[in-house]
């Protein structure tokens, strides 16, 4: 046990996690998650988003235990390797419109970083138009970085911020198991405060205990490995470094044997779950997302985890993410299978100017 | 990031990389590494650790 343990903090640590991400993803899917959703941070605080009443739309509304217990498995992980350090003050304004522009563009393509891999590994074609796009934006994001751009240090804090994620999820996993109710409004419909779809994607998910317990797992794994999907495209490119890029090599490797297995492989453009056929919007979404992701130091599963350590400015992003969610489908940017919705190309636009002023503005005062 | 552009100027001698977290300290050490440096680690007082790198 202490031999893998130990494993894991080296390279083949990254590889671990990603070939057990890349097993259990699909399982989650066989098991009832939405097609190639078996994890994706930005659809899962979307649907977190909706369930808590931040956008209404009826079919992606559900309290996703991945994440609860993603934020969780890593808030152990930290506690007993010691290296839970509440920490914030590196430009978490900033940190939160990165989460929430991150959001969008993950919206438009229809899945975070992981979710990419996980499409391609699943034969959705359009995805790579997506891992394209966030190889793209998080070439854009290099160039920042080598230019001086950051966002600053942390400092620590004390012990009691680092407990706020957690008991933050650990009350959204109470909400799921009650469904407190306020009765129905006039319509007849539900009125609340938590809300979750009849049908739809919302209304596709594994058993709680298992998608709680699986996402307990990755966050252990992915704490101690420092799994990264942005990070890995941006280490090779940088630093060629492809320690990390050998765990996004493996989780697509691992996905794409398991949904051999499972049957869930079906090659192609058209008729994928939950995707569209927008080639150009798959790319610009997720390069808007790559250059989010990178100028925050990290992709969402990342920074979820960072978050379950201590990092408030990484929660920060994440409560951008969430409110991201929201804006998503109140202002008509998330697309659907239908296609990109009619405020989408505009937000990726205006996410990609707001992100370069980011990358050109925000550097180390000096002290 | 910056640790490898101060180890990419200089050909030979001796580095010293202070780090608060143990993410960094990995990170230094392993770009160190790659270029063929000998580490030296030290953790000093609690979210301090100091990396002393020599060619």
């Amino acid at each position: 046990m202490s031999t893998v343990l130990r494993l894991l903090t080296s390279r083949w640590g990254p590889i671990i996690t990603g070939l057990i991400i890349g097993v259990l993803a699909p399982l989650l899917v066989k098991w009832g998650n939405p097609g190639n959703m078996g994890i994706c941070m930005a659809c899962f605080a979307r649907d977190i988003a909706g369930a808590l009443g931040l956008h209404n739309a009826g079919v992606v509304q559900y309290i996703r235990p991945e994440i609860i217990g993603g934020l969780l498995g890593s808030f152990v992980a930290a506690l007993v390797f010691r290296e839970f350090r509440p920490r914030t003050g590196s430009a978490p304004l900033v940190r939160f419109l990165l989460g929430m522009f991150a959001m969008f563009g993950a919206l438009v393509f229809l899945g975070c970083p992981w979710r990419a891999y996980l499409r391609l590994s699943g034969g959705d074609l359009n995805a790579v138009f997506g891992v394209l796009g966030l190889i793209a934006g998080i070439g854009i994001g290099i160039v920042f970085l080598k230019t001086g751009y950051s966002l600053g240090r942390n400092r620590p804090a004390p012990k009691a911020l680092g407990w706020i994620m957690p008991a933050v999820m650990i009350l959204l996993l109470v909400f799921l198991l009650v469904e407190p109710q306020f009765g129905r409004d006039a319509a007849g419909s539900p009125a609340g405060p938590v809300f979750f779809s009849e049908k739809g994607p919302g209304a596709m998910y594994a058993p709680i205990a298992v998608s709680l317990a699986v996402g307990l797992v990755i966050g252990f794994l992915a704490q101690r490995s420092r799994f990264c999907t942005v990070g890995a495209i941006r280490d090779t490119i940088l630093l060629r470094d492809n320690h990390l890029l050998n765990g996004v090599l493996a989780l697509i490797v691992a996905a794409f044997v398991t949904n051999l297995i499972l049957g869930q492989f079906n090659p192609g453009f058209n008729g994928q779950p939950v995707a569209h056929t927008d080639g150009l919007w798959n790319f610009g979404g997720m390069v808007l997302a790559g250059l989010a992701f990178t100028l925050a130091g990290g992709c969402p599963g990342r920074q979820l985890f960072l978050a379950g350590e201590g990092d408030g400015d990484a929660a920060m992003f994440f409560a951008g993410m969430l409110v991201g969610g929201g804006f998503a489908h109140t202002f008509s940017i998330a697309s659907s299978p239908a296609g990109v919705a009619a405020f989408g190309p505009a937000t990726i636009i205006i996410g990609l100017v707001v992100c370069i002023v980011i990358g050109l503005t925000m550097r180390t005062a000096s002290e | 990031m910056l640790s490898r552009q101060a180890l990419q100027k200089l050909s030979k001698g001796t580095l010293q990389v202070i780090v608060d977290n143990s993410t960094a300290r990995e990170n230094v050490s392993r770009i160190a590494n790659s270029l063929g440096w000998e580490i030296d680690i030290e953790e000093r007082s609690e979210g301090e650790i100091r990396l002393l790198l020599t060619k």
